[in-house]
């Protein structure tokens, strides 16, 4: 039960390389072109909100903190994902312990999603004031948002503008 | 499941720091000799993968070869001991995946450029090259927007025939 479990997330994760390193050599200069969004998100809340040289650098560091978490659970999600799609393939019998232990860590990490969003805006409640918060959550849920439209709408994907 | 079972199912998630030992479980780990070395290469295999610059191919490669060639007292503890390994090579994998990092031209080698340390949004790691230029132009036409530049385009964003157009009325002709 265990090993099937840990057998077939090890698989998963083994088979998360060779994707990576492909995406890697598509898109070469993503890495560059996210910390420059980074950089430019964190410069227009310093103008739209206001801040101070110490709110900002209190600001930058909570977000890392926050997207590092962020980031650990997404890749825990999907590993747990591919994994329980490798279990429920069709005509290979699933062994169950497996499928709720995954199911199980699939629940508890969303859970521990949304449980980020609220320990970053306590966090922030004592960086910004109420307002600024306010502007901040605006901020950037618009611009995950007009992500997440990207991500669903192939015109988007492609990186061609929307007709209006 | 025994004790020594379960402890070993919860390395991974311990050593991802998604759960933590209680007290119980740390009784367990300072009395049993088994677990203790386990919770040793799987804690470490979890830091490893936080470093900034390994080769993931070839620690996994050698981890396993050494767990191959050590002398085993029982054929349980060999089994016990490779799956324990194979589990400290994927999470070398998942801890390299799950931080910003960049391949370079040839073989496996992993390396992180500065330009990549942060991570406020990891939501951005789903977009391509192109996706990623949309989202930045975004945001820097907000900051154009509130500087009141927001009517005034960049000389990049012009074509060939609005940079003729503006020659011309610079020119005055």
């Amino acid at each position: 039960m265990m090993r099937t479990t840990i057998c077939a997330m090890i698989l998963v994760a083994a088979g998360t390389m060779p994707v990576q390193a492909q995406q890697q050599r598509m898109n070469p200069r993503a890495p560059v072109l996210r910390a420059r969004v980074e950089e430019a998100f964190l410069r227009r809340a310093r103008q739209e909100m206001a801040l101070n040289d110490d709110q900002a650098q209190r600001l930058g560091r909570a977000l890392e903190a926050s997207g590092t978490r962020r980031a650990d659970l997404d890749e825990a999600d999907r590993v747990a994902r591919q994994a329980l799609m490798a279990q429920l393939r069709p005509g290979i019998a699933a062994n169950a312990d497996s499928v709720a232990r995954l199911v199980d860590a699939i629940t508890a990490n969303r859970v521990a999603h949304a449980e980020t969003f609220r320990s970053e805006m306590r966090e922030l409640n004592e960086i910004l004031s109420p307002v600024q918060r306010g502007q901040f959550l605006l901020l950037r849920d618009r611009m995950l948002n007009q992500v997440r439209t990207m991500l669903n709408n192939p015109e988007a994907a492609a990186g061609r503008p929307r007709v209006p | 499941m025994n004790e020594c079972e379960r402890m070993r199912d919860a390395m991974v998630d311990v050593a991802a720091a998604r759960t933590a030992w209680n007290d119980h479980d740390a009784a367990h780990l300072a009395l049993c000799d088994d677990c203790r070395e386990s919770w040793t290469v799987v804690s470490a295999a979890a830091q490893l993968g936080r470093a900034s610059s390994i080769d993931g191919a070839r620690v996994a490669a050698g981890l396993r070869a050494r767990l191959v060639h050590a002398p085993l007292s029982a054929p349980r503890k060999r089994w016990t001991e490779l799956a324990i390994g194979v589990a400290a090579a994927a999470l070398i994998g998942l801890g390299l995946t799950s931080s910003h990092r960049a391949t370079s031209g040839s073989g496996d080698r992993i390396e992180v450029p500065t330009e990549q340390a942060t991570a406020m949004f990891p939501e951005l790691e789903a977009l391509s090259e192109p996706q990623l230029k949309v989202i930045l132009a975004g945001v820097a036409d907000a900051d154009a927007d509130l500087d009141g530049g927001a009517a005034i385009p960049r000389l990049g964003d012009l074509n060939d025939e609005q940079l003729e157009e503006l020659i011309l009325s610079v020119e005055g002709e």
